[in-house]
């Protein structure tokens, strides 16, 4: 299997594709992985399993908190242990309504993860992510019982796998510049046990628009919507 | 090994699929958009994606292009942990529907990339006939729905599901359109990067207002905001265009924040037609919260707020008097 890649990727080149010659080995799709997916990240399983408890310092009587907490939940991932981005938006359904973390569950994505994630998953990477609010005056006004938040988030993967074998992540340089997905920021230089530098990837922004409900003034708000942006 | 054998064999004499899909009689042209073929990773595969893109109207090589580079970043060995397979990323059930001896060589697999890229090419065909009832959002974003989250998803929620990860891929591939498209000339070649800023936010004068519309290719639905509000926001209208004026090379994030650190700081004296102006409305001078595009004379185009249009406003006293700053991006 590792041959055949590398006899690939030189093919390519004869079409005029880079091709380097210190290539190192891609790893097979789960080489990588060092504990199992979770029940939570099984598809079939998802419209069953219980629906995760907030976490306990997150102010759900604050709009903002709790929009905050929702997108965290969302992008925080661990590409060892999640099949793909559906494990954090099922983590996020500890802040929405019941009828949308239902819809949540209930139609899990069938597509696969993408390009980011496999290279992210390839470094063994888990996320980092930085949200605040940013204050948007166009948008809806605010009710009593109904909040709008945008929500700026920066998503950081920190791997553990040594940055020399980011070139096998990239057999092909990809035309944009965001899709530089291996790249982008340098090696912390840290060291792990096993002599590896950790990795550090580019960040990703993702803008969050969420509506934010309550069915009482005593209640907690909860995510009634989202759109995602990048 | 055999399989990566026959992609090779594929994309070393690409020919040979082009003549099995010919034989095929799918091919349909149509007036979709021309593949910028110098920035397509693996150039054996630009007449496989042009034959794919004209499979029917409504796709295009450069969408597929996009998807491509969105599914597996070009890569035509790849896994992912759910199994879906090459650089189409296909399921297997999902490929075997879809997929034909494109290549001529008998080798039909999702690590073809002929195969897989024809096969991208039917399946995205049929998601756009199985999304053809929706409306409130292009068919190209619903078919691209579709790919990510299912054609299930997509009709029980009557349009885009609020996933983040799916929401987030449609508007990925159609910001990487752009940048798969050749450019025809359209815009005169002595137009500056401002003036094509300018004429790209023109053109979306009167379009409604939409919180969190916008992205690289056009207005989309926002949240909230009227029933299927077609339309932009400030920065979505900005992030717009500024894409089109730089055939999608510059891709902005959807926060007026975030755009109001980047580029090129302009001091007043410097306003250029093309350069966007951002503003702190709210009680912090540093929170830039609105944002326009400057078009000349002490005017500005840009998307105001809930139910509002896209207008040109005037720089008056009021705007003046709130703090600013002024970035380019040409």
């Amino acid at each position: 299997m590792k041959r055949s890649v590398a006899v690939a990727l030189c093919a390519l080149a004869v079409r005029g594709t880079a091709c380097s010659t210190a290539l190192t080995p891609l790893p097979t799709p789960n080489d990588h992985r060092t504990t199992p997916i979770t029940s939570t990240d099984s598809h079939p399983s998802a419209a069953t399993a219980p629906i995760p408890s907030p976490v306990a310092d997150v102010n759900l009587h604050s709009a903002s908190a709790v929009a905050i907490a929702e997108v965290q939940a969302t992008w925080t991932v661990d590409t060892t242990a999640d099949a793909g981005w559906y494990a954090g938006e099922l983590a996020a359904s500890a802040y929405m309504t019941s009828s949308y973390a239902a819809s949540i569950r209930r139609h899990p994505p069938t597509g696969a993860p993408g390009a980011m994630w496999e290279v992210w998953a390839a470094h063994q990477a888990t996320t980092t992510v930085s949200a605040s609010i940013e204050a948007d005056p166009g948008g809806p006004m605010d009710t009593p019982f109904t909040a709008y938040r945008k929500v700026v988030a920066t998503v950081t993967p920190h791997g553990t796998v040594s940055p020399n074998s980011t070139v096998s992540l990239n057999n092909t340089a990809s035309a944009s510049s965001a899709a530089s997905l291996d790249g982008g920021a340098a090696p912390h230089g840290a060291v792990t046990r096993d002599g590896a530098d950790l990795w550090v990837g580019q960040a990703e922004v993702w803008v969050t628009y969420l509506v934010v409900s309550r069915t009482s003034l005593a209640a907690p708000w909860q995510v009634k919507m989202t759109e995602t942006t990048q | 090994m055999t399989v990566i054998g026959g992609a090779l064999c594929a994309l070393v004499f690409g020919v040979v699929g082009l003549v099995a899909v010919a034989a095929n009689g799918a091919s349909n042209s149509s007036s979709a958009a021309v593949l910028a073929t110098s920035v397509v990773p693996i150039p054996a595969l630009i007449p496989v994606l042009d034959e794919a893109g004209s499979l029917c109207p409504g796709i295009s090589a450069p969408l597929l292009a996009a998807q491509i580079e969105a599914e597996s970043g070009w890569n035509p060995s790849t896994v992912s942990p759910a199994g879906a397979e090459g650089i189409a990323q296909f399921l297997p059930a999902t490929f075997a529907t879809y997929a034909r001896n494109d290549d001529g060589t008998g080798n039909v697999s999702p690590f073809n990339p002929v195969d897989a890229v024809i096969a991208m090419g039917r399946y995205d065909c049929a998601l756009l006939a199985d999304a053809s009832g929706l409306t409130g959002q292009t068919p190209v974003s619903l078919m691209l729905a579709a790919y990510n989250a299912g054609v299930g998803a997509v009709l029980a929620f009557q349009g885009i599901p609020p996933y983040p990860e799916t929401e987030a891929y449609v508007g990925q591939v159609e910001s990487l359109v752009p940048i798969y498209t050749a450019s025809l000339g359209s815009s005169s070649p002595s137009s500056s990067f401002g003036q094509m800023v300018v004429a790209a936010a023109t053109g979306e004068l009167g379009v409604p207002y939409s919180w969190g519309g916008g992205n690289a290719s056009g207005p989309t639905i926002g949240i909230t905001s009227g029933a299927n509000t077609i339309g932009f926001d400030c920065s979505g209208l900005v992030l717009f265009a500024v894409a089109q004026a730089s055939s999608g090379q510059i891709l902005l994030p959807h926060s007026s924040e975030l755009q109001a650190t980047m580029g090129t700081l302009v001091a007043p004296a410097d306003i250029q037609p093309g350069d966007v102006i951002a503003f702190a409305l709210g009680a912090d001078p540093t929170d830039f919260d609105h944002i326009g595009i400057y078009i000349g004379n002490d005017e500005m185009i840009d998307a105001p707020d809930t139910g509002a249009v896209v207008r040109v406003d005037t720089l008056n006293s009021y705007w003046q008097g709130v703090p600013s700053v002024i970035r380019s991006f040409g």
